[in-house]
């Protein structure tokens, strides 16, 4: 009950990793508190209020450190987004630039490579990597959705 | 009674009031939420710890309280944390006792002209 409980409080929080730490250890504080005095777990609950009643009460008192994580975790996710799409554009660009002054072609065909000096192709690397960037500002954007449901 | 007016009075004195309470002696959470109650409960409504336990942090932060946990080394479960009162927060304490009393007289006269004029009807 008192693990249900608490455990339902961390999932509700959105709040910087060391707040939510101290407002857990407080929780489990009190329980043991209350224990000592007598009181019950249920009684304990009752007094709080439910889960989401709690973490709404203490939360709207950190409204300010919530909002600024949810504002870094904006301006994460849309640095990351940018950083992805750039580079995904260079990678491209690359990928289908045609040099100037190209004396022919060939419409068929042909053997011929171009040896890059490294031992991989530095435009999927690029390419890649604007990937991870996307997949990370997506899963940045996710916790912001997360919470909000959780509301 | 208009509820949320009186909800400003309640809440307003709160961090002064607990400025007083762990001046008298260092304690914990638990005993700050019932002896607020035990004490101001009548009065002020239920002190929920949602409401005090941020309060305390807060001050905390402003360097006008002091907090240090006892029992296990790591800060996990099984610590109490002991607050008390710092000398920033003492300072704190006394100028909000000044203020609040000059506070109250000047609400006073205010209301000792309405109440006579009351009188007078």
């Amino acid at each position: 009950m008192k693990e249900k409980y608490i455990s339902d409080v961390n999932s509700l929080l959105d709040l910087p990793k060391r707040r939510k730490a101290e407002i857990i250890r407080d929780l489990d504080e009190i329980f043991r508190s209350a224990a000592e005095h007598g009181e019950s777990e249920s009684e304990v609950i009752s007094r709080l209020g439910a889960a989401d009643e709690y973490a709404q009460s203490v939360a709207a008192e950190h409204e300010d450190e919530r909002q600024a994580k949810r504002r870094f975790r904006v301006f994460a996710a849309v640095i990351c987004g940018l950083l992805s799409a750039v580079l995904i554009a260079v990678a491209a660009a690359a990928r289908f630039y045609t040099p100037e002054g190209i004396i022919g072609q060939s419409d068929s065909m042909t053997g011929i490579a171009v040896l890059s000096e490294l031992p991989f192709d530095p435009v999927m690397l690029i390419f890649w990597l604007g990937v991870m960037l996307a997949a990370a500002a997506a899963v940045i954007a996710s916790f912001s959705v997360k919470y909000q449901k959780r509301k | 009674m208009e509820q949320r007016y009186v909800q400003q009075f309640k809440r307003g004195a709160l961090e002064m009031i607990l400025l007083c309470l762990i001046a008298e002696k260092e304690t914990y959470g638990y005993e700050i939420i019932t002896e607020l109650n035990r004490r101001g409960g009548g009065v002020l409504g239920y002190a929920r710890e949602g409401t005090v336990y941020p309060i305390l942090y807060r001050l905390e932060e402003s360097g006008l309280l002091g907090s240090r946990l006892e029992g296990q080394q790591s800060g996990g479960s099984g610590t109490r944390k002991f607050y008390f009162i710092t000398k920033k927060g003492r300072e704190a304490m006394d100028e909000l006792i000044l203020f609040w009393k000059s506070y109250a007289e000047c609400v006073d006269s205010f209301i000792a002209v309405a109440s006579a004029k009351e009188e007078e009807k």
